[in-house]
């Protein structure tokens, strides 16, 4: 089997500029290498200013990488136009109330990407945004709300309706559940592991949250400074944690204060 | 948004409905939208409306005081000037004249400004920092100089000082869009439509100018009133409208001299040029409020 | 004995739609010298308690109570310039976000010259020199009791160059300068990394347990401050639905709620199988227009019966708080 999605000796330099004439060159990631399969979850942690957001926004098409390719079903991505790409990969950003414009409805937010990359018809958009909001739980009665009639969660399963609607090959979710409660965050994993199931769609997940991490991933990769500290599959990560910058991050979770 | 209505049905309004629906409820904003809807009447309608000719002269009734003091006439309501013009009808015409000018500008400017800021800050490259670094150097000059300079260059007219208040009024409207729509693209929806593949026209029609109203009300407001006192101003001075033209600045200047011997001739240019301000401010920071509000 | 004594507590808030009553009749009890935990959801209401004991509140607000005494004050027959004099020596508190809370264009040193004592800062015509150095001196002790290792660079700086954690530090470092009573920590961890969160709790355990000082804890995950508090407060949509030492919380939870807060403490072991569904209540918070009446978990309880449109008075089984109808007995 064809991995979906390989990253190959990926890097990202910055110039940053020091006085008039000198600059030095710091890093946002390098040589970062994985692959990801089919229905599969890769996680990225990592403390913030470790470069994982960059580097899932390199990805997701924000930003260019200095150096290095990624190849998904075997093609380097940056030959790919921007339609086929946004076909194969789509983000969802962290904060869904940020994400979605406030005054457009819901219903005009989940077309757009349809009218945009797709050659169907009204009717065919229409039952298209239909079998999407079924599929993330969400009536059709809610294509006239407004985002912020909705509450937080309703705004994610939108989100990740509008991320599904063209039937995308990987999801690259930054950072979504971080600032939810906690019910709501094991709301989100169930509609995102259901959506697993059904679709067979690749997750690249972004957290600092050791313990939900565990749960819904099948690969991690722990970032530190934009070096990669470990990249493994979850089970080995948490049994045996190669570097110290893991285990301090495995430890800190949840510490028992009573002892 | 969402509405309960008296037969508890849930109604779902979109956000110019609500926004509406919010300034419905401000009776000061209502009141000065309907003096805004009036003034726009006298303009279209001042023909009808006017009781003479403005240039019409009573040569038996010259410098009649307003109708509230003493030596009267009942058919002139707000007095005659020098010549026996009536005044009621010549500021009504100056009012025609100088709103309908500032209006205009208004519109113009607004077009061009919105077109001309959107490609600066949707754009990058030369074409972008050009344009900020030609901007930023005419926005050094102080508006009315440049107004000034634009009518020495074009010749003397009303014509002429309106294209020259919208050009020189034209770079901080430019800069005060390209600054809301800078710090609008760096909004996460804005750029999950980028992703989607948007263009920059569909970013800019459904995602940028919905969210931009408060600013561009304030932007407006800003331009209209600048334009109405550089209007008046270039008249007062002379380089404007000429003598046969009615303008508020000019009906100012005429009757400068006369201002010992009948001082309302120049009060009332001067109250009606500081009414269209406040109205037209009034009503328009009822729409922001309106809309800020309706953004909670 | 308790520091603070709040005995049905509700708050309404006047809006366009009719009042809305925010929170209903919360009772809360905190025993001096001990992490009260008050965990709720987010809309909760936990905020709204916190401002109400700081006397925070907007004018459309009616905040209502039985009793609400801080140990003999009376905080309800306060003015509000008494009640602000209170908030800075006896009460503090700290908030999310705490770099919004430091002004940015001041530095660290001005922004805690501010909180010190006054006999610190009062203006000496002479020796000022020294006064300027006493006041540096309690300033890095202060830095040095939250955990802050490198003072001098710390108070140097403006509050945008440092990363969260040292912010919320500082912010309680200016919390603790006038050695208040109770100090009140609007969920200080929220948007923060899993290892700045757990330095910020375990700074807050040490002040409690070296200093003594008696600590509100709000916050929305039960799990992370659940080992840490000794009295747990469960609110929901506004009620508080369950409130008792941690040991009867966790080892004998009644509530059917805090049941299932309890489950969302997973213990990612063996026992969860990986990418299985995890357990929620059915349906989700509602909006604060649109309560259900009586016990306001009733839509969302698996154990509502008819009489649950009722509101359930609290029943306290020996210390043991709970506002249900039906609440799981019996198993000591």
């Amino acid at each position: 089997m064809c991995t979906l999605l390989n990253v190959e000796n990926l890097c990202k330099t910055y110039r940053q500029n020091k006085g008039l004439f000198r600059s030095n060159i710091h890093s946002a990631y390098k040589n970062v290498n994985f692959s990801l399969d089919k229905a599969k979850t890769l996680s990225i942690i990592g403390e913030s200013g470790s470069g994982k957001g960059t580097l899932v926004q390199t990805i997701a098409g924000l930003r260019t990488q200095s150096s290095g390719e990624i190849y998904l079903r075997g093609k380097p991505l940056s030959k790919l136009s921007l339609q086929e790409r946004c076909k194969s990969v789509r983000m969802l950003f962290h904060a869904p109330s940020d994400s979605l414009n406030p005054k457009v409805t819901i219903g005009r937010i989940l077309s757009s990407p349809l009218e945009l990359n797709s050659n169907l018809t009204a009717i065919e958009r229409e039952l298209q945004i239909k079998k999407t909001l079924n599929l993330v739980g969400l009536l059709p009665d809610y294509l006239a709300f407004y985002p912020n009639m909705l509450s937080s969660v309703q705004q994610h399963q939108v989100a990740l309706a509008r991320a599904m609607i063209l039937d995308p090959d990987i999801i690259i979710a930054d950072q979504i559940l971080a600032g939810l409660d906690i019910s709501l965050r094991f709301k989100l994993v169930n509609l995102l592991l259901n959506i697993q199931e059904q679709k067979k769609v690749s997750y690249i997940i972004v957290a600092h949250n050791m313990n939900l991490v565990r749960h819904i991933s099948d690969h991690i990769i722990v970032m530190h400074q934009g070096e990669v500290v470990e990249n493994d599959m979850t089970e080995k990560v948490y049994s045996s944690p190669k570097s110290n910058i893991t285990k301090h991050l495995l430890q800190s979770h949840q510490p028992d204060y009573r002892k | 948004m969402l509405i309960n209505n008296e037969f508890n049905e849930q109604k779902i309004q979109s956000p110019l409905q609500y926004i509406w629906s919010i300034f419905r409820n401000k009776s000061i904003a209502v009141m000065s939208m309907w003096a805004v809807v009036t003034l726009i009447i006298i303009i279209i309608f001042c023909h009808y409306i006017i009781p003479y000719p403005p240039s019409l002269q009573h040569p038996n009734m010259l410098l009649l005081p307003p109708y509230w003091a003493d030596g009267s006439e009942q058919a002139h309501l707000l007095g005659t000037d020098d010549l026996g013009r009536d005044t009621f009808s010549r500021l009504l015409k100056g009012v025609q004249l100088t709103l309908s000018g500032a209006l205009l500008i208004t519109l113009v400017i607004s077009i061009l400004g919105i077109i001309i800021g959107a490609t600066a800050a949707l754009t990058q490259g030369i074409k972008a920092s050009v344009l900020h670094h030609f901007l930023d150097a005419l926005l050094a000059i102080p508006t009315l100089l440049t107004a000034l300079i634009l009518i020495v260059l074009l010749g003397m007219s009303f014509e002429n000082s309106l294209l020259a208040v919208s050009l020189s009024l034209l770079p901080q409207f430019i800069r005060g869009i390209y600054i809301c729509i800078e710090s609008e693209l760096n909004k996460q929806y804005l750029i999950a439509l980028r992703l989607d593949g948007a263009t920059n026209i569909r970013l800019l029609r459904f995602g940028i100018l919905p969210n931009i109203i408060e600013p561009l009300v304030t932007l407006l407001n800003r331009s209209f009133t600048m334009a109405i006192l550089e209007i008046t101003t270039l008249g007062f001075l002379g380089f404007g409208a000429n003598m046969e033209e009615i303008e508020l600045g000019v009906l100012i200047s005429q009757n400068l001299d006369l201002v010992y011997l009948s001082p309302y001739l120049v009060l009332f240019p001067g109250l009606a040029i500081f009414i269209i301000i406040i109205i037209f401010n009034v009503f328009s920071e009822g729409i922001r409020h309106a809309v800020i509000e309706g953004e909670e | 004995m308790a520091l603070l004594d709040i005995r049905n507590l509700s708050i309404d808030i006047v809006t366009a739609q009719g009042k809305i009553r925010v929170i209903d009749k919360a009772t809360l009890n905190i025993v001096e010298g001990t992490i009260h935990g008050l965990v709720g959801e987010t809309g909760s209401g936990k905020s709204l308690i916190a401002k109400a004991i700081l006397g925070l509140h907007n004018e459309n607000w009616i905040v209502t109570a039985d009793r609400m005494f801080l140990d003999h004050i009376d905080l309800q027959k306060l003015s509000s310039k008494e009640r602000r004099k209170i908030m800075g020596t006896e009460i503090a508190i700290i908030f999310q976000n705490p770099r919004s809370y430091l002004d940015p264009s001041k530095k660290i040193y001005e922004q805690m010259c501010e909180v010190l004592p006054k006999s610190m800062t009062k203006k000496r015509l002479f020796n000022t020199v020294a006064s300027h150095k006493n006041q540096k001196r309690v300033i890095k002790e202060l830095l040095h009791k939250v955990g802050v290792q490198n003072d001098q660079e710390v108070i140097n700086s403006y509050a945008s160059e440092l990363p969260e954690g040292i912010c919320q530090k500082v912010m309680i470092a200016m919390a603790i300068a006038n050695n208040p009573r109770l100090l009140i920590a609007d969920e200080p961890t929220t948007s923060m990394e899993v290892v700045t969160q757990a330095q910020i709790f375990r700074l807050l355990f040490k002040l409690n347990q070296l200093h003594n000082t008696t600590i509100l804890l709000l916050s929305n995950n039960f799990g992370s401050i659940s080992n840490l508090s000794d009295y747990i407060s469960l609110i929901y949509c506004g009620q508080t639905v369950e409130s008792g030492s941690y040991k009867q919380i966790i080892k004998s939870p009644m509530h059917p709620y805090t049941q299932a807060m309890i489950k969302t403490i997973l213990e990612f072991d063996d026992n969860v199988e990986h990418k299985s569904q995890l357990y929620t209540l059915p349906g989700s918070i509602p909006s604060v227009n649109q309560l259900p009446i009586g016990c306001r978990l009733g839509p969302r309880c698996p154990k509502a019966q008819k009489k649950c449109v009722l509101n359930p008075e609290a029943v306290n089984y020996k210390g043991h708080i709970i506002r249900c109808h039906f609440p799981t007995l019996g198993e000591k």
